[in-house]
This record gives structure tokens, sequence and C-alpha cells, in this order.
């Protein structure tokens, strides 16, 4: 039992020995794991929900940059590998860019376009010197992927569409002869689809309506907003008004009396 | 000043005469053309704070009278006084004398005739209290007795003399009830709204004179639910818990810079490119930037289709109106400059999704020839449209158990469904670019396995920046904060409130989980450390729970009352905490140790970089690893030694602990490989 920490300490300097004998239930796993140590590792959909759906999304370039890879060592151009190949690439989630580092570092050739040069301290100096590897590369990667061409092309619209015309049709043909399922279906539709339910003339009359009333106030909000900011004394002159007490042209008279008024008042200030 | 505000009254008052006569007569409007303003009064229309808030809370839902009195005929207080008390000033003292006596008494026998018949109206108009008996002992005539009544009704409840606020008011009111009278004219044109009930026609709605001649027709459920919520105000505490809940998001959105920036990134970088205005047509930009500063034709085009309209325009412009008529009235202006900036700081942030809005709309209508309706709808599919949900993701908006923020994640899920169904090279592309940006660090080569949780498998949402810090330690940017990708991936806080599924998360922010799920279970949900620390005295634990419960309600950066726990002076909102911890060199909250401009890049920038310091990485977790190792080899002899078990339980526990051991094995593996 007691040979648990001898197996992690083996491990931490990387020198593990298969023992399957002992009896301990420990010796016999470090020895599973010794086992799968030389196997190459699978990187494809290991990671969080969205770098599984990147993986998904990026499956054709990975296989075809893995293809690639392979056909660059069946030619002599690369030393060969375990790991390159349609499935080698999807399980290391290859890139152009580094097979383009690779080709780099295998044959010499290519200079800054195959990232083939000497790293320096200056963090800026790398950084530029990376950019044209990974740019050829992420073209490369974009360029090569048969997502790209089939999503141009329409294709995946066009199955996404005909599975959901295909899934539509059913459904609508399950809750025309089961009621219940109608109702179901026609509850969920009012409740998880934005104005599930309503018909489209009041759809249409609807989103205008709140357009009009939106409109509408800030018509108000102009006709209004220099009668609300007035002083008081205007503003109960103009409720007067409005309210048909006197009559518009007198307001003026009613203005003038409080300029007149002001002036005064600033004239004895002047004075004092 | 005032003609054109006569004039509008007018041409409102006219054009409800003649959608909905129901709402106003053409008699009502005539007899009252050019004179007509109502009466306001502050006791009902410009309350103080207190009085509304808890009228508001008692008040229950009902119809919203739109706009009714607004047009009819103004009346004084004291009207029926003439009427019903006239005969009692025609009559002798003496007889004056016999009625008030004999209303003072009530067990004096009937008067009989005439003096009965006046009795019985003194009685009635003295029971209302507006009327004394003094009142009618002492005045001279039924007129004298109707004006101070009017005089001291409206001394009581505030008549409004200024024209400001009742003009607002009246006009605002007669706008709506004309758009509304249209708009249930148009659903009667249009056979929306039926006679006859049948099967999918079979709500009925009330009688209302706003509904005009859909009053008491038919219609489909949907459209039923929609009409009463238009025409139905939410009761009084619903309404509270609603704009105190608008309140806190307002503060936990506009006023957090770093929100705002994520968001802008958002839209930049993801969702307007995804609705056909990628980050490179500046000329776009240019045009939205020219034409929303001028008011433009454009401009003009987008506003009439709905877009840059402010949903709460209806209820600002009467406040800013009875704000005036307070502060006029010297009521309560301290608090104007307040509300100005408050203002300020929601208009900057609605003008922040506008832009981009706009900028799609003249992109659909200048380049891809969309009609302008279609052009703002694409830009409200592409670009969140807060204002269109379904009704289940309102719920959980407005609940006090729901997600308040959920409206942008639904918002957000949209454009991205539609793209990954119909076009997923681009959002492939995406994850390219990234990746691509964490190679051109190529020199630095990180062991995954020792990274922080949060960090470790995270290809894309959590990026390796090609430049280490000034310590030499490799950096992350937080995808999960800045681009929708929290929608499918929480975040480490997340994970430590309601658990990593994707959206469920979402609940987590709402505020009443929060207090209660803090205080109830002693652990930050943003931090996954306990409130109030082991061994705190109780003073300690006080000011740990302020402390929490302070962070829930404030604005990111704003200062809050000062605590101290566990020997650290706390100072408000987790954005200023985290300038304060970088100022003075200490970890923040959640352990990060981050520099001045770093920090100042989070909480303004909204983008969060995160050194890590990969020896303290890798001496915590060896040291973690011998913990649980020893803890399983523990396990194992107890399981061996155990009395109570069987072989075959014996078999089954050592099979997992062996199991766990085998993982436990592999991440060493991984560490030293």
């Amino acid at each position: 039992m007691g040979s648990i920490l001898d197996t992690v300490k083996n491990k931490q300097t990387n020198n593990i020995t298969p023992t399957t004998t002992g009896g301990s239930i420990f010796r016999t796993v470090s020895g599973q794991i010794s086992n799968q140590i030389n196997e190459p590792q699978n990187k494809y959909l290991s990671g969080g929900f969205i770098s599984d759906v990147a993986d998904i999304l990026g499956t054709g370039q990975y296989a075809i940059t893995g293809g690639i890879e392979s056909q660059l060592e069946k030619r002599g151009i690369l030393r060969p590998s375990t790991t390159s190949g349609l499935k080698g690439g999807v399980k290391e989630r290859k890139s152009n860019i580094g097979l383009l580092k690779r080709i780099g570092e295998e044959t010499g050739k290519g200079g800054l376009l195959t990232g083939q040069y000497q790293p320096t301290q200056s963090v800026w100096g790398n950084f530029v010197r990376e950019l044209p590897v990974t740019a050829l590369g992420l073209a490369g990667d974009i360029m090569i992927d048969p997502l790209v061409v089939a999503s141009k092309l329409g294709a995946v619209a066009k199955v996404t569409k005909t599975i959901g015309s295909a899934v539509k049709t059913g459904a609508t043909a399950v809750a025309s002869n089961m009621p219940a399922v109608q109702k179901i279906g026609d509850v969920l539709e009012r409740l998880a689809i934005t104005r599930g339910g309503q018909s489209e003339a009041f759809k249409l009359a609807d989103k205008q309506r709140i357009i009009n009333e939106s409109l509408a106030l800030e018509k108000t909000e102009k006709l209004v907003s220099d009668l609300i900011e007035a002083p008081s004394v205007i503003q109960q002159r103009m409720a007067q008004v409005l309210k048909g007490g006197i009559l518009h042209e007198m307001i003026f008279v009613v203005w003038l009396n409080q300029f007149v008024r002001n002036l005064m008042l600033l004239v004895k200030q002047l004075q004092r | 000043m005032a003609e054109p505000i006569r004039q509008e009254l007018d041409a409102v008052g006219e054009a409800i005469t003649k959608v909905n006569p129901k709402l106003l007569s053409e008699e009502t409007f005539l007899a009252n053309k050019g004179t007509y303003l109502g009466n306001f009064f502050t006791k009902y229309i410009a309350p103080t704070e207190e009085t509304r808030i808890s009228t508001e809370a008692l008040a229950r839902g009902r119809k919203a009278r739109i706009p009714t009195k607004e047009f009819t005929q103004r009346k004084d207080f004291a009207e029926n006084i003439i009427e019903k008390v006239g005969d009692f000033f025609k009559l002798s003292s003496k007889d004056k004398q016999i009625v008030i006596n004999a209303t003072r008494d009530k067990d004096l026998p009937s008067l009989g005739g005439k003096l009965q018949k006046i009795r019985s109206d003194v009685e009635n108009i003295l029971e209302r209290g507006q009327v004394t008996i003094n009142d009618l002992k002492f005045q001279t005539s039924a007129r004298r007795l109707s004006q101070i009544i009017n005089e001291r009704v409206r001394k009581s409840v505030g008549l409004i003399e200024e024209g400001g606020l009742p003009a607002a008011f009246s006009l605002q009111k007669g706008q709506l009830g004309l758009v509304r009278s249209k708009f249930f004219k148009e659903l009667v044109d249009k056979g929306s709204v039926i006679d006859i009930p049948d099967e999918t026609f079979r709500f009925q709605l009330p009688d209302s004179a706003q509904l005009g001649e859909a009053t008491g027709k038919f219609v489909n459920r949907a459209d039923y639910d929609a009409i009463m919520k238009t025409i139905m105000p939410d009761d009084g505490l619903t309404k509270l818990w609603k704009d105190g809940l608008r309140f806190w998001k307002t503060s936990k959105i506009a006023y957090n810079p770093s929100t705002i920036a994520r968001n802008d990134l958002t839209n930049f970088l993801i969702l307007n490119p995804l609705g056909g205005v990628g980050p490179h047509r500046l000329d776009i930009y240019y045009k939205t930037v020219k034409e929303f500063y001028e008011g433009g034709e454009l401009w003009q085009r987008f506003r009439k289709v709905g877009g840059g309209l402010s949903s709460q325009s209806r209820g600002e412009l009467i406040a800013k109106a009875t704000e005036l008529y307070k502060k006029n009235s010297n009521i309560r202006q301290q608090f104007k400059k307040v509300e100005d900036f408050h203002k300020a700081v929601v208009n900057f942030y609605g003008n922040q999704d506008t832009f981009f809005k706009f900028s799609n709309f003249i992109k659909g209508i200048m380049n891809d020839g969309l009609s302008d309706f279609a052009a703002m709808k694409r830009a409200n599919f592409y670009l969140v449209d807060y204002s269109e949900v379904p009704k289940v993701v309102e719920w959980m908006r407005n609940s006090p158990i729901g997600a308040p923020f959920i409206s942008f994640t639904y918002g957000v899920s949209l454009p991205l469904a539609k793209t990954l169904l119909e076009r997923p090279d681009k959002l492939s592309a995406y994850f390219k670019i990234l990746r691509a940006m964490q190679s051109l660090g190529a020199d630095q080569t990180i062991d995954e396995s020792i990274l922080p949780e949060n960090l470790k498998d995270q290809p894309y949402s959590a990026l390796q920046m090609p430049f280490k810090d000034e310590f030499g330690r490799p950096q992350f940017i937080d995808m999960r904060y800045i681009l929708p990708f929290n929608i499918l991936e929480p975040t480490s806080i997340a994970n430590n409130t309601l658990g990593s599924i994707p959206g469920i998360s979402q609940f987590g922010q709402n505020p009443v989980m929060q207090f209660f799920g803090g205080i109830l279970t002693n652990t930050n949900p943003y931090t996954g450390k306990k409130i109030v620390p082991d061994g705190s005295t109780p003073g300690e634990a006080i000011m740990a729970v302020i402390d929490y419960v302070q962070k829930i309600i404030l604005p990111s950066l704003a200062p809050g009352i000062p605590t101290r726990v566990q020997g650290q002076t706390k100072i408000g909102g987790f954005g200023l905490e985290k300038l304060k911890s970088a100022i003075e060199k200490h970890p923040d909250f959640a352990g990060r140790e981050r520099s001045v401009p770093k920090t100042l890049f989070d909480v303004l920038g909204g983008i969060k970089i995160q050194p890590v310091d990969l020896e303290l990485q890798q001496r915590l977790q060896n040291s973690e690893l011998k913990k649980q190792f020893e803890e399983l080899r523990s396990q194992a002899v107890r399981t061996q030694l155990s009395k109570t078990m069987t072989k075959e339980e014996k078999e089954k526990e050592l099979a997992r602990l062996r199991q766990k051991v085998f993982e436990l094995a592999q991440q060493l593996k991984e560490r030293t490989k």
C-alpha cells in the first residue's frame, strides 16, 4: 500500500516502471497508465463546450491539414510521424500554422513564412516575426476548410432547412392527429416564441402602434418642452390661455409687464 | 408657446372624435374646443415620493384611462353645491335656523314639506364633509359657499396653476388615446377582432371606451393577452418590483463601463459582422456617426421604422415635467442634478445599441438593397432587440426568481443559432482567428495541466496572450466575459452558483438569489469564498455581510460603506475593490495580482487579463495531488479492513478508488510529460 507515494514520485521524474504484481490496486493502476504513455494524445473534443463546438466545426480542416501533412511525409519533404493523416489531424487539431512551422523546422526553408527566425529577448520583435506564418497559416486554415465551401454554396443551409422542414411537417402531422399535442404545441408557441400565436395582422399593427406611440410622445415632448421649462409666472399665464381664460394676444402684454418689472429691478440694483 | 400646444390639443381631440367617438364625442369636443385644459392637482399628479410609493404599492391593475377626462368638460368641485343648497339660502333666517337645528339633532321629527326636503339636501351635503354647519350659518349665498368650497378643496389637493405639467399630461394622454384608437380600428378593419366568437376567436375584450369599435368583441388568445397587457398596467407591487429591478439592472450595466465596453466589443466583433457589417466597414461606421449626430435623412428613416425609440419616453416626459414643476414649487429640487446625471448615463448606454443597429440599418439600405422595414428587422435580429422577447423570457427577466439579464442571452442566441445553421463557416472562422492569435506567442510553452481550473483546456474561451507580463508570467484573456461565450460556457464564477450547465447560471445573477443564496450558504457566488470567514467575531460577521450585500446592490465602481473583513478594508463595488487592490499591490478578491493599467483595462475596458504564476501553480497542484493520493490511500485501507462491508461491496468500492487513482495519476502524467 505504501507504494503509492513512490509511484507518484516516480511519475514526477517521468520514470514509470510498470508493475502489475504485488497485490496493490495502486500498482495495477500505475501499470495501466504506463502502457498508455506513448499513445498520441487525443485533443479533439477534450476542452469545454465552446472548444467542442470549435472542434466539430473545424473537423474538416483538421483532417485535411493532417492529410496534407501525411502527403508531405510520404514525399519525403517531412520526416515520418505517427500523428499525421486524416485521423491524426483531427485527433491533434492540426493547423496550417503548425504545419508551416514544421516545414520550416525540418527543411529550413521559407524564412518568416514558415516561422524561421531566431527568437530574441524582444517580445515585440518575436511577435512581429510570428505574424507572417500566422497569417499565412490562418488563411490556409480558412481556405482549405470544406465547411467554407459547403456554406458558401448554400449546401449547409439547404441541409438544415430540409431537416427543419421535415421536423416541422412531422410535428404538424402529429399535432393534427393528436389534439393534446396540438394544445401543448400552442402553449409552447405562445410562451417560447416572440409574439407566438398572434395573427400576422395583429403583429404588424401592434409593432406599428409601438412605433407610433413613441413618435407621438416625442412630438409631445418637443411641443411642451419650452413650456415646462418656463418660469412659474409664464406657465401660469400660459395655463390661462390654454384654458381660454385670457386671449392669446394678451400674452404679449403680460410678457411686457414682466419685462418692465424685471428691468426696473435691474435698474434699482444698478443704482445701489 | 401656447399656440402650437393649443392647436395640437384641438387636432388630437378632433382626430379622436373621428376614429373613436366612444372616447370623445364630437359634441363634447366642439363644446370645449379652443379652451380646454384639464385641472390637475399636486396630490394626484405630483405627489411626494413617499406618497407615490405607498399609493402605487396599493394600486390594483385596472384599465388605463386614456384619455377620457382629458377632453371633457372641466368641472368645479362645488358645482352641485349651488344646486343642492340653493333653496336653503332662499329661506328666511328663522327657517334657516329650523333646518340647522333639525340637521344638528337627528332625533327631531320630520319637518314636513319643503323644509324637510331642504333638510335632507343639507344633511346630504354635510355628510360629504365638504360643508360644515358654520358654513351654512355664516355664508350669505350658495354661490359664495361654492367659491369657498372650491378654494378649500383646491388648497387641499393643490391645484396646479402652471400650464407645463397639465399640458404635457393632456397632450400625451390624448396622443396615446389617438394612436391606440387607430390601432384598435385597424384590428377591426383587418379582421383580427370579430363580432361572433368561434373556436379560435373566443376571448372577449372588455367594455372599455378606449377599445373603440373593438369593445366587447372577440380575439384569439395570444392577441387578447397582448391587448390586455397594453390596456392594463401592472398592479402596484409588480410595478414597484419592476421599477426596482430596472434600477438595479441599470446600476449594474449602464453604470458599469466594463459591461458597456464588452457589449460594444460583442456588437462590433461578433453580432454586427454576423448581420453583414464587418469590423472593416469603417465607411459604414463613419456614415453612421455623421447621420447620428446630424439627424440626417437616414436617421429620420431609421426612426420611422422604430429605430432608436426609447421605450421609457412615456414616463420620462411626465417625470421631467413633474420634476420641473416641483422645482418651480421648490419641492425636492436637490435631486434634480442627480436625476439629470442618471438620465445622461442611461441615454449614453442606450445610444450604444442604437448606434450599432443604425449602422446595420444603413448597410441594409445602402449596400444590400433592403427596404427600411426589412433593414430594421435585420438590425433588430442581429443586434439584441430587448423589446421583442417571448413570454417566458419576459417572465424570467422580470421575476424575483428569474434571470434578469436573460434577454441579452436570448437576443444573442438567435443570430448565433441562425449562423450556426446557415453559415457555420463564419463561426468557424472566429475560432480559427482565436487559435491563430494564441499561436503568436509561440515562444511560450505552457503545461496546461498546472493552470487554474478556469483556464485549463479552454483554447478559445481562455485565450493565451502572445506577451508575458512584467514578471515573466504568461497571461490569459478570459473571453467568457467579453464575447457571448458566457451563454455556452459559464465563467468560473457561475460555477460557484448554479453549476456549469449553460444558461442555468443566468439565474445566479438574480439579486434575490444572490442575496438569499449567499447568506444561506455563506458562500459568495462570485468568488466561491466564505462570506463570513471562519472564526469571525459577531462584529466582523456583520461587516462581512454588509460588504457582501452592498456589492450586490452597488454599481461596480461605486463607493460603499467601508467595512473591514479579514484585516482588509473593503470600500465598495467590485471594480473599485479591484482598483484599490492594484494600487495597494495586493491580490484582489479573486486572488489575482495585477498592475494598475491592467486593472483599469478590466474595470473600464471590460477585458480581463489574468497573469498566471506557473511556479506557484505547480507547487499548489503538487501539494493538492499529494493530499488527494493520501486521502484515497486511507479510504482504501479503511475499505479493506472494514468489518461491515461484504466482499462484493469492498470490491466495488476498491474499483471506484482505483479509478480515482488512475485519474490522478493521469493528471500527473500530463504534468510531467
